[in-house]
């Protein structure tokens, strides 16, 4: 069952075309790679799939609901969260500020009980509380939930941004270059973590990454883009053999091949 | 959410409190009270205009709001005959009203260029007061605005019922925003001033928070405005001008925006200077200038950031440094 | 019909002189992206120093109290830039609020020195020119032509010559504009001197017209401001048609209603295009 369906998106700034009539549909429980050289259009693609950018043409439908231009904050509601190439986070906040901050959003109190703190209240609010701390647990930011989210080390952030991710509980999750800057254990952990996501937590995951080795270990589904259009759309096996993609990245792929 | 009170802030705060109550009692002389009245109104106003400009936006057309609240009670108890107490509920009900489009429309231009929409309108609302005589006075305005009733009790000889009567109100604004800005909406607040982007990426509509917190303030412009006319029994255009909007705007600037404290103390410093020099008309708007360009250039986190660093640096400890988080942190 | 072109170009020349300033707003933003609220004030400070460099005290000629008025407008716009500005890092917000009260202690300054009554100042150009039955003050052909000459001088400057050039370039991407040896620095220099001397002879040509006055800085300020977003921030095209559009309704509005109606009906304008057309006129996509 398609859970995100794309098809024929275009997207043009003034007279570059960065997405080209790109077709291409996540199955529940997948992780899907989406790879491609630089300027391939993979981050406007994702900005068209999330919100930030409405197409020129062509529609996006998730869970078989037409949500084509939606705005983000809307998109999360349904179940669909991104991160950021450049680490996002609420610097000022601590770790447990942040996850806490973002699973407030979908408090179904609402703002006059926010004002008036019932038992009704208070009990979701401590509900929530320890909900923030599974899921910082959860990344693996245990005890560093007092930490100032400016203040911890990059792999942190990049952690940190995946708890904040899952406080909405999303049911697809699209990664913008999770593991870039990180260090080589960090990589480990990081793609151990995308891994846990879909098996434990079942999150579809969509997945922009240059890592080729991350890539090919953990997504079972690659899509390539090369100038704004899919080139190839397979198993890791089979883009790998793939002339159109080989030529796409001139050797690259010769260097990180498993 | 008690985190961040400690004892001895609860026994000032409690001081305080008393000694605003008692102060009629203690203290005769009839410019004080008056003194202490205009900084509840500016309290008022400041404390509004914080939690908005938590979100980044700064409204710099309350005086206009403060004009409409005052016009709308000056309207219903002079011409209409209404009991001030029902004008109260009204004059910060059409304001707020009034926000809800202004705001949208001055929202679709990028943040920071909402400014100058605002400034506008203050202008506009100023302007179209002025120019009809009928009903709003045009230039003249409107005078011998009716006291609240009881009339016996809130005359012109004596200040105190509405010392309190302003006091009551101030207590109320403070409060609300205070418990606003502790509370999950208040937080939805500081995210959005932390990251507009991330924000949106974990669901909030900040837009759409931002039009509340326009209307909110709004609304406690027009309480202030409110009870301006029924107090100094007079309005014109020549009060609610951009140089008053501004006026509000330096209790910010000076106060800063870490905490409620802020625009509180803001308020007071910038209520009483003003008084104890005896500065009027150009003279304060010279000392407003400067003030303004002083706070920007040497203290641009304010009174309250100043402070707040000040405290952070005494406390010597080698874990990380504590982020400012009402109410947010593990510990309660 | 004499009414109907009485008001027309009535409505021009004020639409120019407010496009002068206009430009020196936009200048500022498009480059910078700082709105310069102490713009108002060089407006004002210019019209005195013409006015008492020229008609009082020295007795100059106009073309030389104007030529010093600029420059000593250019001097004030440098050092706000210095002073206010750039510790603000050049933050729209902060710029704005900062140049807020160097307004309000220029003003006030100078309304401790001068005085709150306006002052009117004599013709330069005095004598009437009569155009197929419309009496047009030779002022305001003077002060028309001079706006409009300074405007194809901008133009040129900004086209045809390197610092120019490098200004556009600036705008247009700063650290492309950088990578290619264009110092930033220097063209924000040149930028406030450009925007202070449009200003200067602003206030020079609507103190001539309109009399001077320590609070006349105000209003084509504000005017400015919506101008320039109705036109588009950053644009000039969009700056000159706004600019003569807003004359001109300000001038039919004022003779028949009243002044304090025009300003009314300038933010109904402002209001519309911010409904249909956020970014104004000519301006870039500023709802993101």
């Amino acid at each position: 069952m398609a859970l995100l369906e794309a098809s024929g998106l275009t997207h043009r700034f003034g007279g570059l075309v960065a997405v080209n009539d790109v077709t291409l549909s996540v199955n529940a429980g997948e992780i899907r790679g989406l790879i491609g050289p630089n300027g391939a259009g993979k981050t406007t693609l994702f900005n068209l799939l999330t919100g930030v950018l409405r197409p020129n043409e062509g529609r996006v439908r998730f869970e078989e609901a037409d949500i084509t231009g939606e705005p983000t904050h809307r998109l999360v509601r349904r179940g669909i969260v991104r991160t950021y190439q450049l680490s996002q986070l609420f610097a000022g906040f601590t770790v447990f500020r942040n996850v806490l901050s973002a699973l407030h959003v979908h408090a179904r109190a609402g703002f006059w009980a926010g004002l008036l703190e019932t038992p009704a209240t208070r009990r979701q609010n401590d509900a929530q509380r320890e909900r923030a701390l599974e899921i910082i647990r959860f990344v693996g930011l245990g005890g560093r939930e007092d930490d100032i989210a400016g203040s911890l080390s990059h792999g942190h952030k990049r952690l940190l941004q995946i708890a904040v991710g899952l406080a909405p509980s999303p049911r697809l999750l699209l990664l913008d270059e999770p593991v870039a800057g990180l260090l080589h254990e960090d990589v480990d952990r990081m793609m151990a973590l995308v891994q846990s996501l879909r098996d434990v937590q079942g999150i579809t995951i969509v997945l922009v990454e240059h890592n080729m080795q991350a890539v090919m270990r953990v997504c079972q589904h690659i899509t390539v883009l090369q100038f704004g259009a899919v080139i190839a759309d397979g198993s890791p096996a089979a883009i790998a053999a793939d002339p159109k993609v080989i030529e796409a990245y001139l050797g690259v792929f010769e260097n990180d091949a498993a | 959410m008690n985190a961040g009170w400690t004892s001895p802030t609860v026994a000032l705060v409690a001081a305080l409190l008393a000694g605003l109550v008692a102060l009629p009692l203690l203290v005769t002389d009839a410019y004080i009270l008056h003194v202490m009245i205009l900084i509840g109104i500016n309290v008022m106003v400041a404390v509004s205009m914080w939690l908005l400009g938590v979100t980044g936006l700064i409204s710099f057309g309350q005086a206009g709001f403060m004009f409409i609240g005052a016009m709308t009670t000056a309207l219903l108890t002079k011409s209409l005959g209404w009991p001030f107490w029902l004008a109260l509920p009204l004059s910060a009900l059409v304001p707020a009203l009034i926000a809800a489009p202004v705001g949208r429309l001055s929202l679709r231009v990028r943040g920071v260029y909402f400014f100058l929409v605002t400034l506008a309108f203050g202008q506009v609302v100023n302007g179209v007061f002025a120019y009809f005589q009928e009903p709003f006075g045009g230039w003249y305005g409107i005078r011998d605005i009716p006291a609240p009733q009881p009339a016996s009790l809130f005359t012109t000889l004596n200040k105190v019922p509405f010392y309190y009567l302003c006091l009551a109100l101030t207590l109320i604004t403070v409060g609300v925003v205070y418990r606003v800005s502790r509370s999950w909406f208040g937080n939805v607040l500081w995210s959005i001033r932390e990251s507009e982007l991330l924000a949106a990426s974990v669901g909030i509509d900040v837009p759409g928070t931002k039009l509340i917190a326009f209307v909110v303030a709004a609304l406690f412009a027009g309480v202030a405005g409110s009870f301006y006319a029924a107090y100094f029994a007079y309005i014109s255009p020549l009060v609610f001008t951009f140089e008053y909007s501004v006026n509000m705007l330096i209790f910010i600037v000076v106060g800063g925006f870490a905490s409620i404290a802020g625009p509180i103390v803001g308020a007071v410093v910038l209520t009483l200077v003003p008084e104890m020099f005896r500065m009027t008309g150009k003279y304060q708007l010279l000392a407003f200038g400067l003030i303004l360009i002083l706070s920007m250039r040497l203290m641009p986190q304010g009174i309250a950031g100043a402070y707040a660093a000040f405290r952070a640096r005494r406390v010597r400890s080698s874990l990380p440094a504590r982020a400012q988080s009402p109410g947010m942190d593990r510990e309660t | 019909m004499t009414l109907a072109l009485q008001i027309v170009t009535s409505g021009l020349v004020t639409g120019l002189i407010y496009m002068l300033i206009a430009l020196g707003v936009t200048l500022l933003f498009g480059i910078m992206r700082v709105v310069n609220f102490v713009h108002g004030e060089l407006v004002m400070l210019s019209a005195f120093a013409v006015y008492f460099l020229g008609v009082g005290e020295l007795g100059l000629p106009f073309a030389l109290a104007m030529l010093c008025a600029a420059a000593a407008a250019a001097a004030v716009g440098v050092i706000c830039q210095y002073v206010l500005f750039r510790p603000m890092h050049y933050d729209i917000l902060n710029c704005f609020i900062i140049g807020i009260g160097a307004s309000f202690a220029l003003r006030s300054a100078s309304w401790a020195i001068f005085g709150p009554e306006p002052i009117a100042i004599p013709a330069v150009v005095p004598g009437v020119m009569n155009l197929g039955g419309v009496f047009i003050a030779n002022q305001r052909l003077f002060a028309a032509g001079l706006c409009v000459v300074l405007a194809i001088a901008l133009y040129l400057f900004l086209h045809y010559t390197r610092p120019g050039k490098a200004m556009r370039a600036v705008e247009q991407d700063r650290e492309a504009a950088l990578l290619m040896g264009i110092s930033s620095e220097q063209v924000y220099v040149t930028a406030f001197i450009i925007s202070a001397v449009l200003a200067a002879v602003g206030g020079a040509m609507l103190g001539s017209l309109f009399g001077i006055d320590p609070e006349m800085g105000a209003e084509p300020l504000l005017k400015s401001f919506i101008i320039v977003q109705i036109g588009g921030m950053g644009s000039i095209a969009g700056t000159v048609i706004a600019a003569l559009f807003i004359g001109l309704t300000d001038s039919a509005t004022g003779t028949l209603f009243g002044g304090e109606l025009a300003f009314i009906i300038d933010f109904a304008i402002l209001m519309l295009i911010l409904i249909v057309r956020p970014r104004g006129l000519f301006g870039y996509d500023v709802s993101h």
